[in-house]
């Protein structure tokens, strides 16, 4: 299947300031968060993709063509920018309506296409207010609003949970999930690992403008295998399950804290063979198994390092 | 603000619908008595330099009315970051540019050309016999070809300063500054290098020069070559063309 966005070798550079640096990526359809810190090169990506920047250097193909000057390509993306600044004397059923017909929807759609817009983001009972009125979350949704309101194939989300509150940000959340089942391609960028989990599993660690891994997140936490992997066992006897592991050369690490031992191994297989085992002929009661690293913070963490 | 702009700007075309309604109505009975008379007084009869000069009176209402419309056209979208949401519409920076300019220009137009041409048409409306139209079926085209030299550089000056500047309020006084600065430069240089050709470094004499030529006026005070002033004109039109492409295509590319 062609990929929805293809990069080859694709840099941009500001004067000395590379952005975006040798990047190579393949994103299909559906849910992809963009992760990483500020600087990262998020932006940069999402705008190359946009066709706001020109390539420094190698190729991107967004719906299969080139983005930039490409105006076909750009009837069928969606975007919503990071920035929150608005026309503050317009209404946000306004701002969505020029957005349309900016677009070139003619009068009597863009008018429908608002509606429906502001309806989807739950703002239909404030889209005739004028933006100054609004709460950071409803500028978030007005222009989440705008870029839904073209029915795109591809959307952007340039860090779309920023100013929400945590009910605003659950409706996002499931919003972002609808739209990848209905067979959309979503890609958002965040600088909050959490909220990538919240939404996919398919995830494009950036790190100073390069990819540090893409793929689902598993994948991603089986390419860090050789790096300390903690386990915590919450257990009736948490020392003399600890006994079972410190002979073993994998075992680099052993913590006790309130009837818990978490355990750092460099072979995380081996760990849970033993585990399996020593709870099946040990008889220990164990309360519970977490992996306190087993998210994206630690994920990134370790690439980073 | 707007709305009592336009209302003052149509005040003045009232003004001059009421003239040409009495002209056009005395002129219809030759036998009233105070017709001869009001034929001999020059700003009561209605001919070219009538119109020319109600466009030439219309121009300060066009400057206002573009500065208020058009100062903050590019600057606010670049200070509200609205410039990379327009541009991820398919929609290129021509577009852009040439909406931001005809916007101005219509505005400018329903100064100018709209109520101009109405006057001409009002006038051959009211006029007794066929010869109006005979005197007058050019003035269409003088009309609208004078008011584009008045509107477009107004319009593509207050573009080119907005682009410029910051803010709405900036690109404003930049506006007036420049028009200040052109005019004194525009009545001093003639006085201090004795010729009065200089004169038409002031921008504004320059299009009544044009003005003069498209309605055949005849004034005295400056005599000024008018391809001189359509080179004038041009060039100023396009280094304000030329500032607007350049920002918007650099906003485009670094929104």
């Amino acid at each position: 299947m062609t990929p929805v966005i293809e990069a080859q070798t694709l840099s941009k550079w500001f004067g000395e300031v590379i952005a975006v640096n040798n990047l190579s990526l393949s994103i299909g359809s559906g849910v992809t968060g963009l992760l990483g810190p500020n600087g990262a090169g998020k932006t940069t990506f999402i705008k190359l993709a946009l066709g706001l920047y020109g390539p420094s250097r190698g190729r991107l193909r967004v719906l299969g063509q080139t983005p930039r000057n490409n105006l076909g390509v750009l009837r069928r993306i969606g975007y919503c920018p990071e920035a929150d600044k608005f026309y503050e004397n317009m209404t946000g059923y306004e701002f969505v309506y020029w957005m349309n017909r900016f677009w070139g929807m003619m009068p009597a759609e863009a008018r429908k296409k608002a509606e429906q817009a502001c309806e989807i983001v739950k703002m239909s009972h404030r889209m005739d207010d004028v933006v100054s009125e609004y709460s950071k979350g409803m500028r978030q949704r007005i222009k989440v609003a705008q870029a839904l309101a073209t029915d795109p194939e591809l959307l952007f989300l340039d860090e779309p949970m920023s100013g929400l509150d945590p009910e605003g940000r659950e409706e996002l959340f499931a919003l972002i999930r609808k739209l990848g089942e209905e067979g959309r391609t979503v890609i958002f960028s965040t600088h909050i690992l959490y909220e990538v989990e919240r939404v996919t599993n398919t995830v494009v660690l950036l790190h100073n403008g390069c990819v540090l891994a893409e793929g689902d997140v598993h994948q991603i936490r089986d390419l860090i295998d050789e790096h300390p992997h903690a386990v915590t066992i919450a257990c009736s006897e948490p020392h003399r399950m600890a006994a079972y592991f410190i002979d073993n050369p994998a075992t680099l690490n052993i913590e006790f804290s309130d009837g818990r031992v978490t355990v750092r191994t460099s072979d995380p297989n081996g760990f849970y063979k033993t585990l399996n085992r020593v709870i099946l002929d040990e008889r220990i009661e164990v309360a519970s198994v977490t992996c306190p690293d087993d998210n994206l913070q630690s994920v990134f963490n370790y690439l980073v390092k | 603000m707007f709305v009592g702009l336009i209302i003052l700007g149509y005040v003045h075309v009232c003004i001059r619908i009421l003239q040409v309604v009495a002209f056009d109505t005395l002129n219809s009975s030759p036998r009233n008595p105070i017709t001869e008379v009001l034929r001999q007084v020059e700003m009561f009869t209605v001919k070219g330099s009538t119109f020319f000069d109600f466009l030439r009176m219309q121009s300060f209402m066009v400057f206002l009315a573009t500065i208020l419309a058009g100062a903050g056209m590019i600057c606010d979208d670049h200070k509200n970051n609205l410039t990379e949401v327009y541009f991820s519409k398919p929609i290129t920076w021509r577009d852009y540019a040439l909406g931001k300019i005809m916007t101005l220009v219509v505005i400018g137009l329903c100064f100018t050309a709209v109520p101009g041409i109405f006057l001409v048409l009002l006038h051959n409306m009211l006029a007794a016999s066929l010869d109006t139209l005979r005197e007058t079926y050019w003035l269409p085209v003088s009309i609208t070809v004078f008011s584009l030299a008045l509107v477009v550089p107004c319009a593509l000056g207050v573009l080119a300063c907005s682009a410029l500047s910051s803010s709405q309020r900036y690109a404003s006084i930049a506006v007036f500054m420049v028009l200040f600065g052109d005019l004194t430069i525009g009545s001093v240089l003639p006085e201090l290098l004795h010729k009065q050709g200089y004169a038409i470094v002031a921008f504004p004499l320059a299009i009544n020069r044009l003005g003069e030529l498209l309605f055949e006026v005849k004034r005295p005070t400056y005599v000024l070559s008018w391809q001189w002033s359509a080179a004038y004109f041009g060039v100023v039109c396009a280094v304000c063309l030329w500032l607007i492409c350049s920002k918007v295509r650099r906003s485009e590319i670094a929104a």
